[in-house]
C-alpha cells in the first residue's frame, strides 16, 4: 500500500430509518420517527433516562423535590446556547412547557401536562414547578421527547426548521430521501466525533439489506428485514444486535361486543396459538414471548408464558365449553406493517385447527385507526403496543379493546397512591397476573429492535424506556484510507428540471404551429374547450372522492394519544373543518397558481413535494419514453425490412415475448441480477441531470420501463408499415422502379408515423403511473413512491396534488397527440 | 362458425391451447388444493426438489400449490372484469358510431375522460374508498376496460356504417339501435375480441400490479403480484420465489396476445 497521506477516521454517519418523519418537531405529533432524528441529537430536554430507565440530569444540573412531592426545583445549566444563538435560560424552560400544556397545543402529553399548577422562574436559571397532586411519573414525562426545550424565537417554525439545544443542528432534508444534521461547534457538552449524521429511509427489506450490504448505511436501529439477519451477522464487516423494545404485539380482541366479552373464548384463542412459531415465522427467530402487557426487561416484569402453551386439544375443549362446539368465522383487521400482515396468516392457520375460521383483511392505517380503534367496528386485529408503561390502556374507558375489569382499576388506583417500591413491585405483578388470565387480549411477542450496524462503529448506547438511541457519543474505531468527502447538494436541479420542461413544451409548440394552418381555429378552440372540460372533470372526481374517504386526517397526523382540542387546532390549520364544496373551491382558485396547498404530512407546501421528486421521475420517464419510441421505432422498421425470413421470425417472436412480460417482473428480475453480479444498484440522485444520465444504476428502471412500451410500440409500427404495404400509391412507387425498402422508408413510413401518435400519447401517461412500482421496487425517491406514500400517511393535499398532475400530463398529451394527429395526417384535412 | 381447429392460424390454435390448458391447470389447482395452501414452517424457504417442484416460500407453503390457486384467482378477476368492459363498452361505442349528433359525440367524449383519467389511481383512490379485496381490483379493471371497447367499437362502427348496405337498411325503415346490433356488430365482432385479448392481457399485469402493491385479493389467499412482492424481500435468500409467479404470468398473457393476435390473421384469411 502506498498510502501517503494520512489516513482520516470516516465522520459521517449514514443512518437508515423504515419511516421517513412527518416532521422534525418532537414537541407536536406522535410519530416515534421524529425522536429518532430529533431527540438527542438537535433537541434536549431537562432530564433524560439513562439505559437502566431512570431519570438523570441534562440540560439541568440537578433538583430538588419537596416533601409533599409537589414542588419540583431545577437549577438549569448556565452554558447551554439553542443552535441559533439564542441562550438557554429558565426564562426559555419556563416557555417551553407552558407551550407545551398550553390549551390550544398540538403536543401529544398536553392531557398529561395539565398535572403542572403553574411555572415560576425564581432566578434565571432556576425553574420551579408546582404539580396539582404528587406523581411519581412526572420526571420521566419531562424525559419525554414531546417536552424537549425549544426557544421562544424559533418555536413556531419548529416543523421545517428544528433549533434546540442539542450537540446537532438541522442541515438539510430532501423529502422522501434523506436528512442531514451537521455537529455543532458550540455545543455545551462533549463534542461529537462524528461531524454529520446523514439520515436515510428504507423501509423495503431488500433494499434495507442491498444498503447495509453495499456500505451505504453504517447504522440501521430497526432493520425491516429479519430474513436476511441471519446472513449479516455471520458477515465480520457488521454488527447485529437485538433490542427489546417497550413494544407489546398484541392480538386483540374487541370486547366492546358480546362475543369477546367470553373469556373461555378468549382463553381458547390464547391456547390455540403458538407463539414460538410466530416469533419463528415472523421474525426469524429474533423476538420475546411475552405473557401480558409488559416488556421483560422491566424490572417489574412476571413470567407467565407457561399459562398458555400452545394446546390445541385444550384449545378446542375450551372452545366447546365456552359455547361454540363447531367453532366460528372471524374477521381480522390488519395494519399494513409486515409483522400484523405475516402474524395474521400465521394466526389464521393456527386457529384454523381449532375451527376457528379466520376472514383477513388488509386495512390501511388511516382506516385502521378509523374504524379499529376509534369506530371499535372490528373483531380481531394484531398491532404493536409501543409506548413505555402502557398497562393503564386496560383500564381507559372508550379504549378501542374496551377491556374493563374493577379487580384491575382498585389496584391500579392503590398503585397509583403507593409509593413503597416493594409494594409497587407487588402490585405491578398483580397487574400482570390479572391480564394474563384474563386473557385481557393475546400477548403474542415483545416486538424486537434489530440493529445492524458497522462493525467499526462504537460508542452507541440506548436510553430505554425511551426508544432512541444517543448518537452524540458514536464514533468510527477503524481510520479509513480515504477522505471523508462531504455530500454537496445541487440545488441548480430544480432549475434544470424548468429547462427540460421549457424545452419539451417549446418543441411541441414548435411543431404544432408549424402545421398549424392545417387545422382551423374554431377546430382548435374545440379542442382546447374538450381539453379544459376534460381536466376540470378530473379534479371534481380527485377531489370528490378523496373528500369522502373514511378517517381523518388530523387523527392520523396527531397519532393515537391526541386530546380533542389538539385535533380541532390541526383541524383548523388545514382548513379540515369547512365545508367540502369551499374546500374544493379554494383548492382549484390555489392549485390554478401552482399552490397545492400544504401537505398534511411534511408541513411543507405539496409543490414543493413534487417538484423533488420530479427530479427523479420526469428524467426517468422521459429517458424511457424516449429508448421506448425510438426503439419501437427502429425495431418496428427492421421487421419489415429485414429481407431474411427467419430473422425476421426471430424478431417477431422477441417482441411476442417482450409483449408478454410484466414489467415489474423485468425489474424484479433486474434487481435480482443487480444483486447477483453486484452491479452499481443505488442511483445518486443528488446530482445535476447529466451526472443523473451517467450512472448505470439510473438504466435499470428505464429498461423495466421503456421494454414493455417499446415492444408494443415495435409491433404496432411493423403492423401498419405491413398494411400500408398493400395499398396502392407504394403499388404505385415500387412500379416507378423504387426498391421495396426505398419504397417504404420514403413513402410508407409518413404514413404510418401518424397512427403512432395515439400510442405514443398513451405510452407516455402509462410509464408515469407505472413509476409508482417501478420506483417502489428500486427505492427511488420519485413521484411514484411520493404518491404511494402520500396515501399511506393519508395525506389528502399531496395525493389530490399528484392526482391531479398525473391525470393533467396525460390529458395533456392527448390534446397534444390529436393536435399532432391532424397537422401531421394530410387524411384528416 | 369455426368448423375446423386445423384451419385456423397457427398463432390462434397456440394461444387457444395455451389458454386452455392454463385454465384447466388453474382450475384443476383449486379443485385440488383449495383456495388456501397449508404452512408448514418446518419446510421454510426450501430450494426446488422433487419433493416441491417450485420449492417452498417463507411460510414453508408449496410454490407450486401458491402459483397454481393464484393463478385461479387471477382469472376469477380478469375474464370477468373484462367481459362487463366488452358488455358496457360496446353498446357505447355502438350508438355512437350510428348517431353522429350530440349524443354518441358525448358518450365518446365522456368515455375518452374517463380513459385519460390515469388508472392507477383510480384504483388506489377505489382502494381508500371501498377497502381491498378482489371485487374492488375487478371493478377497477372493468371500469377501463369500457372505453377501450367503446372506443374500438365507435371506430370500426363507423367505418362500416357508410356501407351501401347500411344505408340499405336504414331505407328498409330500421331504427338506428337496431342497425347497430343487427348489421354493424356481426361485422366487428373480430376487431372486438382482438382487442378483448389483448385487454385481458393487460388486465393480468394490473391485477397483479395491484396486488403487488397490496390492493387486490387478500391473503392467505395467494395472488401473482404478493408472491412477487415476498419473492423481492426474500430475493438474496430465495430467487426462485420470483420465477414461478412471473412464468405464470408470461404463459397467460402470450396466450391472450396470441390469440388476438392470430385472430387478425383469421380475418385476414377469410377475407380472401
Amino acid at each position: 500500500m502506498f498510502n501517503s497521506a494520512p489516513a482520516i477516521a470516516k465522520d459521517q454517519l449514514n443512518i437508515a430509518l423504515q419511516m421517513e418523519p412527518p416532521s422534525l418537531d418532537s414537541t407536536a405529533g406522535a410519530s416515534a420517527v421524529i425522536d429518532d432524528v430529533s431527540y438527542g441529537t438537535i433537541f434536549e430536554g431537562l432530564v433524560r433516562l439513562s439505559t437502566d430507565g431512570h431519570p438523570e440530569a441534562w440540560l439541568t444540573k440537578n433538583w430538588t423535590i419537596n416533601k409533599d412531592g409537589k414542588e419540583y426545583l431545577f437549577n438549569l445549566r448556565q452554558d447551554v446556547s439553542f443552535s441559533d444563538g439564542q441562550p438557554f435560560n429558565a426564562a426559555a424552560a419556563g416557555f417551553s412547557l407552558n407551550r407545551a400544556r398550553a390549551e390550544n397545543s398540538a403536543n401529544v402529553q398536553q392531557e398529561a401536562l395539565s398535572i403542572i399548577e403553574k411555572i415560576e422562574t425564581p432566578s434565571p436559571f432556576q425553574l420551579r414547578i408546582t404539580l396539582k397532586k404528587a406523581d411519581s411519573f412526572f420526571l420521566t414525562l419531562l424525559s419525554l421527547p414531546d417536552c424537549v426545550m425549544v426557544s421562544p424565537k424559533s418555536a413556531n417554525h419548529l416543523a421545517v426548521s428544528p433549533i434546540g439545544t442539542g450537540a446537532f443542528r438541522f442541515h438539510e432534508w430532501q423529502h422522501g430521501n434523506r436528512i442531514q444534521l451537521l455537529a455543532r461547534s458550540d455545543y455545551w457538552g462533549k463534542k461529537p466525533s462524528i461531524a454529520a449524521l446523514n439520515f436515510f429511509f428504507i423501509s423495503d427489506p431488500l433494499a434495507a439489506y442491498a444498503a447495509v450490504k453495499t456500505g451505504q448505511v453504517d447504522f440501521f436501529p430497526d432493520f425491516p428485514s429479519s430474513e436476511n439477519l441471519k446472513e449479516l451477522a455471520h458477515d465480520p464487516h457488521f454488527k447485529v444486535s437485538s433490542f427489546p423494545s417497550e413494544g407489546e404485539v398484541i392480538l386483540a380482541f374487541n370486547q366492546n361486543v358480546p362475543l369477546f366479552q367470553n373469556r373461555l373464548l378468549r382463553q381458547a384463542i390464547s391456547l390455540a396459538i403458538n407463539r414460538p412459531a410466530l416469533i419463528d415465522g415472523v421474525l426469524y427467530g429474533y423476538g420475546r414471548i411475552i405473557s401480558s402487557h409488559f416488556p421483560p426487561q422491566n424490572p417489574d416484569h412476571l413470567d407467565l408464558t407457561s399459562v398458555y402453551r400452545c394446546d390445541p386439544i385444550k384449545a378446542k375443549d375450551l372452545l366447546k365449553q365456552a359455547g361454540y362446539p363447531n367453532g366460528l368465522n372471524l374477521v381480522i383487521d390488519l395494519p399494513p406493517s409486515r409483522y400484523a400482515l405475516l402474524s395474521g396468516q400465521l394466526i389464521a392457520d393456527q386457529l384454523g385447527k381449532i375451527g376457528i375460521h379466520l376472514t383477513l383483511r388488509q386495512i390501511e392505517w388511516a382506516t385502521w385507526l378509523d374504524r379499529v380503534y376509534k369506530k371499535h367496528d372490528f373483531q380481531l386485529t394484531v398491532i404493536n403496543h409501543a409506548e413505555p408503561f402502557d398497562y393503564r390502556i386496560y383500564d381507559k374507558n372508550g379504549y378501542y379493546f374496551g377491556y374493563h375489569k374493577t379487580e384491575f382499576h382498585t389496584l391500579l388506583d392503590q398503585l397509583d397512591q403507593e409509593s413503597d417500591p416493594f409494594q409497587r413491585h407487588q402490585k405491578l405483578q398483580s397487574l400482570q397476573k390479572i391480564l394474563t388470565y384474563d386473557a385481557a387480549n393475546v400477548f403474542l411477542f415483545q416486538y424486537p429492535h434489530l440493529a445492524v450496524s458497522n462493525a467499526d462503529l462504537a460508542g452507541l448506547w440506548r436510553g430505554s424506556p425511551t426508544q432512541a438511541f444517543d448518537l452524540t457519543s458514536a464514533y468510527f474505531t477503524h481510520s479509513y484510507g480515504t477522505t471523508s468527502h462531504s455530500v454537496s447538494y445541487n440545488s441548480s436541479i430544480t432549475t434544470h428540471l424548468g429547462l427540460w420542461l421549457v424545452a419539451t413544451f417549446l418543441l411541441l409548440f414548435f411543431a404544432i404551429t408549424l402545421h398549424f394552418h392545417l387545422l382551423t381555429p374554431s377546430a382548435f378552440l374545440k379542442k382546447i374547450g374538450l381539453f379544459l372540460l376534460a381536466l376540470w372533470i378530473a379534479s371534481v372526481i380527485i377531489f370528490g372522492l378523496l373528500s369522502v374517504l373514511p378517517g381523518d386526517p388530523a387523527e392520523y397526523m396527531m397519532g393515537l394519544q391526541a386530546s380533542p382540542r389538539a385535533l380541532a387546532a390541526v383541524q383548523a390549520e388545514f382548513g379540515l373543518d369547512k365545508p367540502a364544496y369551499m374546500r374544493y373551491a379554494n383548492w382549484l382558485f390555489h392549485s390554478l397558481q401552482g399552490d397545492f396547498g400544504t401537505s398534511f404530512s411534511y408541513h411543507i407546501p405539496a409543490s414543493d413535494l413534487i417538484r423533488e421528486a420530479l427530479n427523479i421521475s420526469l428524467p426517468l420517464v422521459l429517458v424511457s419514453f424516449l429508448f421506448a419510441a425510438v426503439g419501437g421505432f427502429l425495431f418496428g422498421l427492421a421487421i419489415v425490412l429485414l429481407r431474411y425470413r427467419s430473422l425476421r421470425g426471430f424478431l417477431v417472436i422477441l417482441t411476442r415475448i417482450g409483449l408478454s412480460l410484466p414489467g415489474f417482473w423485468i425489474a424484479i428480475l433486474l434487481l435480482y441480477a443487480a444483486l447477483h453480479f453486484h452491479w452499481p444498484l443505488a442511483v445518486d440522485h443528488n446530482v445535476s441531470i447529466f451526472t443523473l444520465l451517467g450512472q448505470p444504476a439510473f438504466y435499470w428502471p428505464v429498461i423495466a420501463l421503456s421494454l414493455p412500451q417499446a415492444t408494443w410500440l415495435a409491433r404496432a409500427f411493423s403492423q401498419q408499415l405491413q398494411a400500408i404495404e398493400q395499398e396502392d400509391f407504394i403499388m404505385a412507387a415500387r412500379a416507378r422502379g423504387l426498391s421495396r425498402s426505398q419504397a417504404i422508408i420514403h413513402h410508407a413510413i409518413r404514413h404510418a408515423l401518424p397512427s403512432l401518435l395515439p400510442l405514443l400519447a398513451l405510452s407516455l401517461p402509462a410509464m408515469l403511473t407505472g413509476t409508482v412500482i417501478v420506483e417502489n421496487i428500486f427505492y427511488l425517491p420519485g413521484l411514484g413512491r411520493l404518491l404511494l406514500q402520500a396515501i399511506a400517511a393519508r395525506d389528502l393535499v399531496l395525493i389530490q396534488a399528484i392526482a391531479l398532475l398525473i391525470a393533467t400530463v396525460t390529458l395533456f398529451t392527448r390534446f397534444i397527440s390529436n393536435l399532432l394527429h391532424h397537422a401531421i395526417d394530410p387524411r384528416l384535412k | 362458425m369455426i368448423s375446423n381447429f386445423r384451419s385456423l392460424p397457427i398463432l390462434l390454435r397456440l394461444g387457444l391451447l395455451g389458454l386452455i390448458l392454463f385454465l384447466s391447470v388453474s382450475i384443476g389447482g383449486y379443485l385440488l388444493y383449495g383456495l388456501v395452501p397449508p404452512i408448514t414452517l418446518a419446510e421454510r424457504l426450501q430450494a426446488p426438489s422433487w419433493h416441491h417442484f417450485f420449492g417452498t416460500d417463507a411460510f414453508g407453503r408449496d410454490v407450486l400449490k401458491e402459483v397454481v390457486i393464484a393463478a385461479a384467482c387471477s382469472s376469477l378477476i380478469v375474464f370477468p372484469a373484462v367481459g362487463l368492459g366488452f358488455i358496457i363498452g360496446v353498446p357505447i361505442g355502438l350508438i355512437a358510431a350510428v348517431r353522429r349528433d350530440g349524443l354518441g359525440e358525448m358518450l365518446m367524449q365522456a368515455s375518452d375522460i374517463l380513459f385519460a383519467f390515469p388508472a392507477l389511481i383510480a384504483a388506489l383512490l377505489l382502494q381508500l374508498l371501498c377497502g381491498s379485496g378482489g371485487q374492488n381490483v375487478m371493478l377497477a379493471i372493468a371500469v377501463y376496460a369500457i372505453p377501450v371497447f367503446a372506443r374500438v367499437a365507435c371506430n370500426h362502427g363507423t367505418s362500416i356504417a357508410s356501407f351501401d348496405f347500411i344505408a340499405a337498411a336504414q331505407l328498409s325503415g330500421k331504427g338506428r339501435i337496431a342497425i347497430a346490433f343487427q348489421h354493424i356488430f356481426p361485422n366487428i365482432t373480430v376487431p372486438l375480441l382482438t382487442q378483448a385479448s389483448s385487454q385481458c392481457g393487460f388486465a393480468f399485469i394490473a391485477e397483479a400490479a395491484l396486488s403487488y402493491i397490496g390492493i387486490g385479493i387478500q391473503p392467505p389467499v395467494p395472488s401473482l403480484g404478493r408472491m412477487l412482492l415476498e419473492a423481492q424481500n426474500l430475493l438474496n435468500i430465495a430467487p426462485w420465489l420470483a420465477i414461478w409467479p412471473g412464468i405464470m404470468l408470461f404463459w397467460i398473457i402470450s396466450s391472450c396476445q396470441m390469440i388476438g393476435e392470430g385472430l387478425i390473421r383469421y380475418q385476414a384469411q377469410n377475407r380472401l
